[in-house]
């Protein structure tokens, strides 16, 4: 074989490479250079989140393998053979008013879950927050792409209607039923249909103080509300108790429903997981689930998959293992994502957290640049912005960053 | 090496190992097309047909390898270097005279049937030299694709280590593909050359030798690439179990294996026209974490030569779960071809036994391919298998025939590598895999 070299940094490279292993760059002339961008259509590359780990972003560096440093070629380690982490193994979203965190997990090859997190201003000119969280149904083809697009399709969707003037619950229906018609759209057949389950939760600036934080569901992940602690809770106010917002569509829910079995009969059952509903080209006819709660004091929305609740099934639960979560939200999401991970991490484990009421965090409280965390409110005409992207102060760039009670005058 | 044949590599296995397990199985089958017509026309090929003419095969069988011969040399196109050759304890060039290969016109073709026809058979039978000769000739066309056609009715009077020597010497010069006629050959010891030089071995009668002659000359003609090799990348700390051919017929090649860089060895597989084989490959891997996936196996098909090109390229994966409904799975294809192997060895076995008037392990081996036979549907096998033993269809119970005719248990010995796909020849989809 005559040698190649690469045409971009003249290393050497050999028959069937797609990229170059020394500079990234794509030689087949498909699509981006390796390290130019992360894994399609999640995180990063729709403007929601960050993909911290592991692929770099930034210039392309030169990558051997994540296990035992030796070249990689097409995915696999030529040393040891093992497959290359995927960007969505895990991925973290950081926005001013809301973080989520969703992994792989111990045990699954793929993370199937995936989450989106939209900002918006409501026509009062208040901030708002629009959050899915969508768990790929493992049984069905490419799961992942199913989860990706419900939860980008409902994420923008929900947060579109609210800032458009639309009732709080008649959005989450509209968002969940778009991304319920996105998802059946994949399907190649009734045999061949990428399916997964949704959850949303919508936030409003008077979360906290009365006002409605609505919830939207098909499937099993689900949404909790957990105040925060006393210490949190402004004078006169007795914090709530942690409640699960959402009933599951599941075998073992329907069972407990009937009275035929107690929750921990259908917990333990081989069923257990069994849905009775989820999004997809083969799902049964759409069934909307709503629910609300007007928390008066502090505390948090988490919205998860069954990676994480599976751990911590009640809301006490949940509330005990990352005490007051909306102080600091991406530390609680990676909290909540470790504690999975060490209770066996069987599933994939998203979780989105809120704090409530909605408050910017502190720029500088995970180390990324500041410009990396702007979160901008545009006037509703425009529709919803998405969270930047943390660290890719590139994207951020052509946006001035503004704060909650300062409405933009653009 | 512009023209030639499109290559496709598929590999079948079920990646899903249970947590812990390292031993990884696949399928791999390698098809090539579009040879023939191209690349075959156009490709420098060179033959050299070797005939038994020792004294053994006077009378109906040299008169049938002369016919034979005299086909095969019709069917050769023109521009094809070739040579006749007839072996007895030493060598005599039939054609050419000399001992080199002429170029094939419609001049030579007529002198060398002419000379074919004053052939007589005398002497006695010495391989050696014979496949050193076509060796020899073979020499000064080093791009060309080199296949011998090697005829014989009987033993080699030879010393194994020097025989062993001479077949160590051709492996890998040119592929050769033998027949034995009437039943004083020895079929252990002409696979022996067949298997060294990837070529294939069957029992002929007289009246069939015109045809298959004829045949294995065109199916020489339409191979369209030499020298091809399955190179296997293995991870580090693995072990290469085993590389066997396992369709159209059961070849082991892993001991065949030679070093092509790190982690990685090549394994023979001759020259390709248009067709179909495939591939058992077994990898002992490090066991992974569950959720891990692994390239276990990273399998090229390489064209040889100083300007090596990657034909087609296919990977063996392993991916550790404790999900045991994806892990016990077995792959059909891996099972039934799995069950083809155990099928020629247990007709190997069996008939070995035999010879030794082993009869318990005899009855054993042979029942256990009558069942294997059948339950795969190679019926080909099971129709030679009834010949020889038979297995009561209530009791299961199997017993050795009396009085087996020696051809037919020759038959069945040289033909019981040949494999079916799945449910056999012309069932399609899974059907009654074995193992």
């Amino acid at each position: 074989m005559a040698e190649l070299a690469c045409p971009e940094c003249r290393a050497e490279l050999f028959d069937g490479d797609t990229f170059c292993e020394a500079c990234g760059k794509r030689l087949d002339g498909n699509g981006p250079d390796a390290g130019a961008a992360p894994a399609a259509g999640f995180g990063a590359a729709n403007g929601h989140g960050t993909v911290i780990a592991p692929a770099p972003t930034g210039p392309p560096v030169r990558s051997g393998c994540a296990y035992c440093g030796a070249r990689v070629s097409d995915g696999y380690c030529e040393g040891c053979g093992l497959s290359q982490p995927s960007a969505r193994d895990h991925v973290e979203l950081h926005l001013d008013l809301a973080s989520g965190a969703s992994d792989r997990g111990r045990r699954h090859k793929k993370n199937e879950d995936s989450m989106a997190i939209v900002g918006a201003t409501a026509p009062d000119g208040g901030p708002l927050v629009a959050a899915v969280v969508c768990d790929g149904v493992s049984s069905s083809p490419t799961p992942e792409n199913a989860s990706e697009l419900g939860a980008d399709t409902g994420a923008r969707v929900l947060a579109a209607e609210v800032a458009a003037g639309q009732d709080p619950a008649r959005a989450t229906r509209a968002a969940l039923t778009a991304a319920a018609q996105g998802v059946a759209g994949l399907a190649t057949s009734m045999r061949s249909a990428p399916a997964c389950t949704y959850v949303s939760a919508l936030v409003g600036a008077d979360a906290g103080s009365g006002g409605d934080i609505t919830i939207g569901w098909v499937g099993d992940s689900r949404a909790y509300w957990v105040p925060g602690t006393a210490d949190g809770a402004a004078p006169g106010e007795r914090p709530t108790a942690p409640v699960a917002l959402t009933r599951d569509d599941s075998w073992a829910e329907q069972m407990v429903a009937a009275g035929a079995l107690t929750a921990e009969e259908a917990q333990n059952s081989g069923n257990a997981h069994a849905l009775i509903a989820w999004l997809g080209g083969d799902a049964p006819e759409l069934d909307v689930h709503v629910s609300a709660i007007a928390p008066r004091g502090p505390g948090s929305i988490l919205v998860c998959s069954d990676g994480l609740w599976n751990y911590f099934p009640e809301a006490e639960d949940l509330a005990a293992a990352v005490p007051d979560a909306g102080a600091d939200p991406l530390a609680a999401a990676r909290t909540f994502v470790r504690l999975a991970n060490e209770a066996g991490g069987h599933d994939n484990i998203t979780v989105v957290v809120i704090p409530v009421p909605l408050r910017p965090q502190p720029a500088a409280a995970h180390g990324g640049p500041p410009s990396g965390k702007a979160f901008s409110f545009d006037p509703p005409a425009t529709g919803p912005s998405t969270g930047h992207v943390q660290p890719e102060p590139a994207q951020s760039a052509p946006d001035r960053p503004h704060y909650p009670g300062s409405p933009s005058n653009e | 090496m512009s023209d030639l044949p499109a290559f496709t590599v598929h590999v079948d296995q079920n990646r899903h190992l249970p947590l812990g397990s390292r031993e990884v199985h696949a399928v791999v089958s390698v098809e090539a097309s579009g040879g023939s017509g191209g690349a075959a026309a156009h490709a420098q090929a060179a033959e050299v047909i070797i005939i038994d003419a020792s004294g053994s095969m006077h009378g109906a069988k040299i008169a049938a390898a002369k016919r034979a011969a005299k086909a095969a040399v019709d069917a050769l196109r023109d521009g094809v270097h070739f040579a006749i050759v007839a072996g007895t304890d030493t060598t005599q060039m039939i054609y050419p005279p000399q001992e080199q290969l002429v170029e094939v016109s419609a001049a030579t073709r007529e002198d060398a049937k002419a000379a074919i026809g004053r052939l007589d058979a005398y002497g006695g039978t010495t391989m050696g030299p014979w496949l050193n000769l076509a060796a020899r000739m073979f020499e000064p066309f080093p791009q060309a694709i080199k296949h011998a056609i090697l005829l014989t009715d009987g033993q080699n009077h030879e010393l194994t280590s020097t025989f062993d020597r001479t077949l160590a010497y051709c492996a890998g010069r040119f592929v050769c593909d033998c027949r034995g006629v009437g039943t004083d050959w020895n079929v252990e010891e002409v696979r022996k050359i067949s298997s060294a030089l990837l070529g294939t071995v069957d029992i002929l009668k007289p009246e069939e030798m015109e045809d298959d002659f004829r045949a294995m000359a065109e199916a020489a003609m339409g191979k369209a690439v030499a020298d091809v090799a399955l190179r296997v990348w293995t991870p580090q700390n693995a072990t290469l179990r085993f590389v066997k051919q396992v369709a159209p017929t059961v070849e082991d090649l892993t001991a065949k294996r030679t070093e092509s860089g790190a982690q990685a060895g090549d394994y023979p597989t001759g020259s390709w026209g248009d067709e179909a084989r495939d591939y058992h490959i077994c990898v002992e891997v490090p066991a992974g974490d569950p959720g891990r996936e692994m390239r276990a196996g990273w399998v090229k098909l390489v064209a040889g030569g100083a300007a090596e090109t990657v034909l087609a390229t296919g990977n063996i994966l392993a991916e550790w779960t404790d999900d045991e409904a994806k892990s016990t799975q077995l792959n059909p294809r891996v099972a039934h071809y799995t069950g083809q192997v155990e099928l020629a060895a247990a007709i190997q076995e069996g008939l070995r036994a035999r010879d030794n008037n082993d009869e318990h392990t005899a009855t054993a081996r042979l029942g256990r391919a009558m069942q294997l036979a059948e339950e795969s549907g190679n019926e080909g096998t099971a129709r030679l298998l009834r010949k020889v033993v038979e297995v009561d269809k209530e009791s299961g119970t199997a017993r050795l025939k009396r009085n087996v005719d020696k051809e037919d248990e020759m038959s069945l010995n040289t033909r019981s590598t040949r494999t079916v796909g799945i449910g056999g020849r012309r069932a399609a989809g899974p059907g009654n895999n074995a193992g």
